[in-house]
């Protein structure tokens, strides 16, 4: 994923966008990095420890909060899907740069 | 996710630019890709994570961080991906988070820059709405067009348009201590 993300930096850098589309591409390239974590992190909680906090606000701490997205995260399943999660959006910043940007 | 109506889906102005194109391509695509999310009821946890967990991001970080690194390792992660959750986890926690450049892989080095922008003051308030409108089904590309101003990058409230949102402090957070793991 890594090196996607790196090459698709490098075209964008390399192309005649001014600077200010390219700042715009980025944030947008960010944010749909990390839309895709929350809700696959919601799929993935133990469903009693996050009833328990939704029932209970005060209960919410950062001991709490950090425990429940550990418990989520602790066996690399959810992260998985995360992860290629971001490596479709990748391909679709990709597709849309051939597109939008087909000789740069 | 919750249907919308036809009049909710549709943006209020078409996109013109080849920029504004792709970001819309890309959007939609991160819309259409989700996991299905979670009931409104759990709109009081996020609440309560908000309000509870506000200002106190390098302490989250620093909790989730030796988990994530942990598993990132044993998935055999490269660390961009797993800088990205960790960021996520504690941004869309409600709680504010500044993109350091020590904690960005090398590959996220130029999108930390507009990610930093994109933080700037008010950005929180932002996230936090454009995070519940994802759990609602309400489609983020129009929270963003409603709330984010394009100049300035502070958004407004989601009614008045015209009226500026409020600035809120920014938390660094110091780099970990010798990074994350990984760099596939």
């Amino acid at each position: 994923m890594e090196d996607k993300l790196r090459a698709i930096v490098t075209r964008i850098e390399a192309s005649t966008l001014s600077q200010e589309d390219k700042d715009e591409l980025y944030r947008t390239i960010s944010e749909g990095l990390q839309a895709t974590v929350w809700p696959v992190l919601l799929k993935y909680m133990p469903k009693e420890e996050l009833e328990d906090l939704s029932k209970n606000p005060g209960k919410v701490t950062v001991e709490s909060y950090a425990k429940l997205i550990e418990d989520t995260i602790k066996d690399g399943v959810a992260l998985k899907e995360i992860e290629g999660l971001m490596v479709e959006v990748l391909h679709e910043v990709d597709a849309a740069l051939d597109k939008e940007m087909p000789h740069e | 996710m919750a249907e919308d109506t036809a009049d909710q889906l549709k943006p209020e102005v078409e996109p013109t630019s080849r920029v504004e194109r792709i970001g819309t391509g890309i959007v939609k695509f991160v819309e259409n890709q989700l996991p299905p999310a979670h009931a409104k009821r759990y709109m009081r946890f996020y609440d309560a994570v908000q309000s509870n967990l506000g200002g106190k991001a390098l302490e989250i970080s620093n909790k989730l961080q030796p988990t994530i690194a942990k598993v990132a390792q044993l998935a055999g992660w490269g660390t961009t991906v797993a800088e990205v959750a960790l960021t996520a986890a504690a941004l869309y926690g409600g709680v504010q988070l500044v993109l350091h450049p020590e904690l960005i892989g090398a590959g996220l080095g130029v999108v930390k820059a507009a990610g930093v922008a994109a933080l700037a003051a008010g950005e929180r308030a932002f996230r936090y709405v454009a995070f519940k409108a994802q759990v609602l089904g309400t489609r983020v590309e129009n929270v963003w067009d409603k709330l984010i101003h394009p100049d300035q990058g502070i958004p407004r409230g989601p009614n008045r348009p015209d009226m500026p949102g409020v600035p809120m402090p920014i938390i660094p957070v110091e780099p970990a201590p010798g990074g994350l793991p990984g760099g596939k």
